[in-house]
C-alpha cells in the first residue's frame, strides 16, 4: 500500500505564469499594445484628444448593445437576436416618424418592440425550455421578417421631415459627442444593476450554477427572463440611436452588432477576472476593438484587415483566458 | 507469470478470479482484501448495505477503477483490466441502475452500437444490424417494436435492451446492479427466467441486489460484503436468510444512547409532520413526525426514495397524496421558493452541482438567494458587500470555517469547509426545519464532528432536523430513526433499540414480509 496523498505541486512553470497573466489581463495588454504601436506609427494623428474622443464615439453604440448582451451571457445564456432587434427598432422609429408620429411616441414604440422581442425570447427559453441559441436565432429571423414587412427592405429616411430627431445623437456637450454620454450613463447603470442589486447578484448566481440557485429559493426563470428583456431593450435603444446618427432607418443597419457585441463580451472575459462576463470587461473589449479599427484606418490598412484583426484578437484573447482558467482550476 | 501454470482451460478455472483486492480512496478503504471467483454458468449473488463495496468491486473488474493492490485472473491468467473498453473486449458487460442507453436510438441501434462487423466501408449495414438484433430479441423474448426510440419503451423493456446489448456482444460475464429496482413482479419473473437461461448457456453472472429473496432464488453462490470486506460466502442450499442478514449487519455495536444528545421530551411540540405522503413515483407512503429540538434520521437502501421524500417537503417534487403540517398549520408549497419562505432548508446530496457555485467566493455562496438581507433598508435597491462580509465572517467564526478570507473562491476550500458554507447560508437565514441529505459525504473526520455539533446546536434551539444518511455513525446523532423501504416508511427505532443490526434487519426483514404478503 502506498500513501500518495501529497498535495499537487504549487510551483508554476514560467509558461504557466505567463498564460495566467495574459489570461487575466489579456485584453488590457492588447489595448496597451495597440495604443503603443499606433502612437509610434501615426504620432501626429493617433494619440490626439480629437481622435481619442472619436474612438469613444465609435464605441458608444456597440458598448450599449454589448453591455446588454453581457447580462444574458452572465446568466449563462445566449442572445443571437440582438442585431436584428436593433435593426427592427431603427426601422420602427423611422417609419413612425415618417408617418407623422411624435418623436417621444416613436421612440417608445421602438423600445416596446425591443421589450416584446425580449419577452418572446424569455418565454421560449425559460418556459418552453428551447435552447437559447436556437430560440434567439429563430426570433431574430422573425424580427427580420417584420422589419422587411414594414420597410420593404428600403431605407426609411426621415431627415427631411423631423431633423430634430437627428439632434438626439448628433451634436456635442462640452466638446464630447452626446452618444458618449449615453454610453457612460447606460454602462454605469448596468454596472450597478449587475453588481449592486439583488437581480444582478441573482443573474450571476444563475450563470454560476442554476440548479444550486434554484435550490436556495430563487425564481431562476424570472431572473433569466429579466436578463433577456433588458438585453433586448438595450438592443432597441442602440437601434434608435443608430437611426438618429444615420438620419434614416436602415433594414440591416444593426445586424453587424451581433458579432461585434459577442466579440467584445468575450474579449471582456480576459479583463481582470478569469473567464467571467462583466460590464467593465465588455466596455474594455468594445474600446479595444474600436481602437484597433481606428488605428488601422489611420495607418491606411484596407478594411478587410480590420475584420481579420477583430477575429484573431477574439480567438487569441478567449484562448488565453480559457487556458488560464483551466490552470487555475488545476491548482497551478 | 509463474503463478499461472498450464491449467488455463480446465473446467475448474474460474472465468474471473480476484485475489486479495484492495482499493482505498484517500484514507478510506473501500475494499480490503477481497477474494472472489466468478464461474462460467453460475449466478453469483452479491449483497451488502449501501457502501459495503459491491459496486466498487464490480468497477474494479470492469476496468473503471484501478485496484490499489491485489491481482485479477481472467481465464486463469493474471492480468489487469485498464479500462472499460478492455473489459468490453474481454466479453464483460455491465448493466447499471442508470441504464446507459441512448434515448433517441432504437432498441436495434442501442444493442448493436459499437459492434464490429456491422459496417462496410464505414456505412452501417442495416440488414446485418436487423439480423443480429432479431437473434438477440428472440433469445430474450422481446416482443416490442425494436425500431422505435427506446425512450418510448417501458423501464422493463429498456432493461431488456441493456441485457440485449450484452448478448449482442456475446458477453461471457454480465454484471447486473439492482436490475429489479424499477420492475413490476411480472417483469421480475421474466428477468429471472432470462438470468437462469443465460447461466445455463454458460454465461457467468454477477447479480447485485438488496432484495434477499431474489438473491436466494437465483444465486448458485452468494458473497456478503460489509465495510469493504467479505463477511460471508455461501453456496446454494447451505445457508438461511438469517445468515445473510448477519453478514450484512455484522455483529454491530449498539449506537445509542448518545452522551451529547440533548433529551427531547415526548410532549415537545411537533414542528413538522408528514402523513401518507406520496409523489406518484418514488415516494409511496411516507409518514413521520419531528418535534422541536429533535433530529430524525431516515434510513434505507439506495433507491428507497429517501432523497425524493425530502424533495417533496422542500417543494421540489409535487405531492400527489398525503398531508403535511408545519408548526401545527397546514403546509402546502408550490415551489422551492415557497418552502424556503416558510423556513425550510435543504442541504442537498451533491454539494458541487446542487449547492455551491465553485468559482464564486465564500461570501457569494454564503449570501446567494438572500441578497435582500444585505440591503441597508427595505426600500434601498442596493445590496451591501460590507454587510454580506460581516455576516459571512460571523458565520465563518461560528462554524470554524477554515478560509483565508471571505473573498476566496469556495472551490479552494476542503469538502468539510465547503459543506459548512452551505450550513452557514441557512443558519444566516434563520431556517426552522433543516433537511440534510448525506450531510457529511466526502467530509473529513474533524469537520464531521463540527458539522454534527452544528446540527445538534441548531436542533437544541427548538428547531427540527431531518437527516437522510447511509452512514450509521451519522444516524447515531439522531433521536429517532425512521426506516424507509421502497418508498414507504416501515418503522422507527429509538433509544436503546437503535443499533446497526436492528436497522438493517428492519430493512431486510420488511422485504421478507412484502414478499410473503
Amino acid at each position: 500500500m502506498t500513501t500518495t496523498t501529497a498535495e499537487a505541486p504549487r510551483t508554476r512553470t514560467p509558461g504557466q505564469a505567463v498564460t495566467l497573466f495574459v489570461g487575466k489581463y489579456g485584453a488590457l495588454i492588447v489595448l496597451a499594445g495597440l495604443v503603443l504601436v499606433f502612437s509610434i506609427m501615426a504620432p501626429k494623428y493617433f494619440l490626439t484628444w480629437n481622435n481619442i474622443v472619436q474612438i469613444f464615439n465609435q464605441s458608444a453604440l456597440a458598448a450599449i448593445i454589448a453591455c446588454g448582451l453581457t447580462l444574458v451571457l452572465a446568466a449563462n445564456q445566449f442572445d443571437l437576436s440582438i442585431g436584428y432587434t436593433a435593426s427592427l427598432a431603427g426601422i420602427t422609429v423611422a417609419a413612425s416618424l415618417i408617418a407623422g408620429i411624435p418623436i417621444p411616441v416613436a421612440i417608445l414604440l421602438a423600445l416596446l418592440v425591443g421589450v416584446g422581442i425580449g419577452i418572446l425570447n424569455s418565454i421560449l427559453v425559460t418556459r418552453l425550455g428551447v435552447n437559447a441559441l436556437v430560440a434567439t436565432l429563430g426570433v431574430g429571423s422573425v424580427a427580420i421578417g417584420i422589419n422587411y414587412f414594414i420597410s420593404g427592405g428600403a431605407a426609411q429616411p426621415f431627415g427631411a421631415y423631423v431633423p430634430e430627431f437627428t439632434e438626439i445623437s448628433v451634436g456635442t456637450w462640452l466638446g464630447i459627442p452626446r452618444n458618449v454620454y449615453y454610453m457612460a450613463v447606460i454602462v454605469a447603470v448596468l454596472w450597478v444593476l449587475l453588481n449592486r442589486t439583488v437581480l444582478g447578484r441573482n443573474i450571476q448566481a444563475v450563470g454560476g450554477n442554476a440548479e444550486a440557485t434554484r435550490l436556495v429559493g430563487v425564481n431562476t426563470r424570472r431572473v433569466t427572463s429579466a436578463a433577456f428583456i433588458i438585453c433586448s431593450l438595450l438592443a432597441a435603444i442602440t437601434g434608435v440611436l443608430l437611426a438618429s446618427v444615420v438620419g434614416s432607418g436602415q433594414s440591416t443597419g444593426g445586424d453587424g452588432y451581433t458579432l461585434q457585441a459577442f466579440a467584445a463580451a468575450f474579449l471582456g472575459t480576459a479583463v481582470m477576472r478569469e473567464g467571467q462576463f462583466h460590464i467593465l470587461g465588455t466596455l474594455v473589449g468594445v474600446v479595444t476593438v474600436a481602437t484597433g479599427f481606428n488605428g488601422l484606418a489611420i495607418i491606411g490598412v484596407p478594411s478587410f484587415v480590420q475584420f481579420l484583426f477583430q477575429g484573431i484578437l477574439l480567438i487569441a484573447a478567449v484562448s488565453f483566458s480559457t487556458v488560464a482558467r483551466k490552470l487555475v482550476r488545476a491548482g497551478a | 507469470m509463474q503463478t499461472t501454470s498450464s491449467t488455463a482451460h480446465s473446467a475448474v478455472v474460474p472465468l474471473v478470479e480476484a485475489r486479495d483486492v484492495t482499493r482505498s480512496f484517500g484514507a478510506v478503504a473501500a475494499l480490503s482484501g477481497v477474494s472472489l471467483e466468478f464461474h462460467r454458468g453460475e449466478v453469483h449473488g452479491l449483497v451488502g448495505a449501501n457502501g459495503a463495496g459491491k459496486s466498487t468491486f464490480l468497477n474494479v473488474v470492469g476496468g473503471a477503477i484501478a485496484p490499489s493492490s491485489g491481482t485479477l485472473l481472467i481465464d486463469g491468467v493474471e492480468r489487469t483490466v485498464e479500462s472499460p473498453k478492455e473489459a468490453d473486449e474481454l466479453g464483460f458487460a455491465f448493466i447499471h441502475q442508470e441504464l446507459a442507453l441512448i434515448p433517441d436510438f432504437s432498441a436495434m441501434d442501442n444493442m448493436t452500437i459499437g459492434l464490429r462487423n456491422i459496417a462496410r466501408l464505414g456505412f452501417l449495414d442495416r440488414a446485418e444490424i436487423a439480423r443480429r438484433s432479431k437473434a438477440v430479441a428472440e433469445r430474450l423474448g422481446m416482443t416490442f417494436n425494436l425500431r422505435v426510440p427506446v425512450r418510448q419503451l417501458s423501464v422493463a423493456e429498456r432493461g431488456l435492451v441493456a441485457i440485449g446489448r450484452a448478448l449482442a456482444r456475446d458477453a461471457r460475464f454480465i454484471a447486473m446492479d439492482e436490475p429489479t429496482a424499477a420492475l413490476s413482479d411480472v417483469e421480475c419473473q421474466r428477468l429471472f427466467r432470462i438470468v437462469r437461461e443465460l447461466a445455463t448457456e454458460g454465461v457467468s453472472i454477477a447479480y447485485v441486489s438488496h432484495r434477499l429473496g431474489e438473491i436466494e432464488d437465483l444465486s448458485d453462490r452468494v458473497t456478503v460484503f460489509k465495510d469493504g470486506r467479505v463477511t460471508g460466502r455461501f453456496e446454494r442450499g447451505g445457508y438461511t436468510r438469517e445468515d445473510l442478514i448477519r453478514g450484512i449487519t455484522g455483529t454491530s455495536e449498539n449506537l445509542g444512547p448518545r452522551v451529547a444528545a440533548i433529551e427531547v421530551r415526548d410532549d415537545a411540540p411537533i414542528v413538522f409532520e408528514a402523513e401518507g405522503l406520496s409523489d406518484g413515483a418514488r415516494v409511496r407512503d411516507v409518514s413521520f413526525v419531528v418535534r422541536a429540538g429533535e433530529i430524525v434520521g431516515i434510513a434505507g437502501v439506495v433507491g428507497a426514495g429517501r432523497s425524493e421524500a425530502l424533495g417533496v417537503v422542500f417543494g421540489d417534487r409535487r405531492p400527489t397524496g398525503g398531508r403535511m403540517t408545519l408548526d401545527g398549520k397546514p403546509y402546502h408549497v408550490a415551489s422551492v421558493r415557497d418552502a424556503v419562505r416558510r423556513g425550510i432548508a435543504l442541504v442537498p446530496e451533491e454539494r458541487r452541482s446542487q449547492a455551491l457555485i465553485m468559482e464564486d467566493s465564500v461570501r457569494f455562496n454564503m449570501t446567494m438567494g438572500n441578497w435582500s438581507s444585505t440591503k441597508r433598508s427595505k426600500a434601498s435597491p442596493f445590496v451591501s458587500d460590507t454587510r454580506s462580509t460581516r455576516t459571512t465572517q460571523a458565520m465563518m467564526e461560528r462554524l470554524r470555517i477554515k478560509a483565508r478570507d471571505p473573498q476566496i473562491p469556495v472551490r479552494t476550500l476542503s469538502g468539510g469547509n465547503q459543506q459548512k458554507v452551505v450550513f452557514g447560508r441557512w443558519l444566516a437565514r434563520g431556517a426552522r426545519v433543516m433537511l440534510l441529505d448525506e450531510p457529511t459525504r466526502g467530509v473529513d473526520i474533524g469537520a464531521r464532528q463540527q458539522i454534527w455539533q452544528t446540527v445538534e446546536d441548531f436542533a437544541s434551539e427548538g428547531n427540527a432536523v431531518v437527516v437522510v444518511s447511509s452512514e450509521l455513525e451519522e444516524l447515531s446523532i439522531c433521536h429517532r430513526i425512521v426506516v424507509m423501504v421502497e418508498g414507504r416508511t416501515v418503522g422507527e427505532l429509538q433509544g436503546p433499540g437503535v443499533s446497526e443490526e436492528a436497522m438493517l434487519s428492519m430493512i431486510y426483514n420488511h422485504q421478507t414480509k412484502e414478499e410473503n404478503a
